[in-house]
């Protein structure tokens, strides 16, 4: 299959879980418990593909999973619109798309390491 | 809502994710993750405008928000392109990376918004 198709699969099926996520969850206040959840979570997942690929290697599905499912099931653009969108205020709107980021970013580095340990065990069982 | 808007906001998100990926071919071996900055500052810009009108046409944001915008932006390779920028020593450049990701995404959803304000007053 062309990557082009498994990524548009992927952020296809990502996004849906996405969506479907978003309207199970509750908003509580301005601040996006799910949309926050569902980023540190993708970020953290997406790290342990990168990292694990540094010792295995780029496999077929990757364009399936990285840009595809784990880029549409994360999303920006919604946080960073939460001023406007959601009625937060300024600096609520830029505090919770900062902190997002720097909660997603330790995340995909605790993601990157365990992916790395994971394919330096795997590699050795071969 | 009814399904068929569903159903679009879940294409939206597969075209968007298109788009942030062809971006990320045509700047293939970039030296400062562009593309994903480029592709995040236009999604806010997007959810920005939709923000503006969401009262007038509530299906939009659902299919071209949290759809085509959702699946255009990414948290996730932000976050991967920042650890990327640091494991080469760039610390300089992962910090300038988050703040320009973070300032443009901002000003990209404040400006869509005052332009949809402006354009529909």
């Amino acid at each position: 299959m062309p990557p082009v198709l498994l990524v548009f699969l992927g952020g296809a099926i990502g996004g849906g879980v996405r969506i479907l996520l978003d309207e199970l969850i509750p908003s509580v206040g301005a601040v996006p418990w799910d949309l926050l959840t569902i980023n540190v979570v993708g970020s953290a997942v997406l790290g342990a593909v990168a990292g694990w690929s540094i010792i295995m290697g780029k496999k077929w599905w990757q364009p399936m999973v990285g840009p595809g499912m784990l880029g549409g099931f994360t999303t920006f653009s919604s946080v960073a619109a939460l001023t406007w969108s959601a009625q937060a205020g300024i600096a609520q709107g830029l505090l919770v798309l900062a902190g997002t980021m720097v909660v997603a970013v330790l995340a995909a580095a605790v993601g990157w390491r365990w992916g790395i340990r994971r394919a330096d065990s795997q590699a050795a069982e071969l | 809502m009814n399904a068929a808007l569903y159903v679009g906001a879940i294409i939206g998100c597969g075209f968007g994710a298109v788009f942030r990926y062809v971006l990320g071919r045509i700047d293939y071996g970039a030296d400062f993750p562009w593309h994903t900055v480029i592709a995040n500052a236009v999604a806010s810009g997007l959810v920005g405008v939709l923000a503006a009108l969401s009262t007038a046409h509530p299906g939009w944001m659902l299919v071209l928000g949290a759809g085509l915008g959702g699946g255009l932006s990414t948290f996730s390779s932000l976050a991967v392109d920042a650890i990327e920028l640091w494991n080469e020593g760039r610390k300089r450049a992962t910090i300038s990376y988050l703040v320009v990701t973070c300032i443009l995404g901002f000003t990209f959803a404040a400006a869509g918004w005052a332009i949809a304000t402006t354009a529909t007053a």
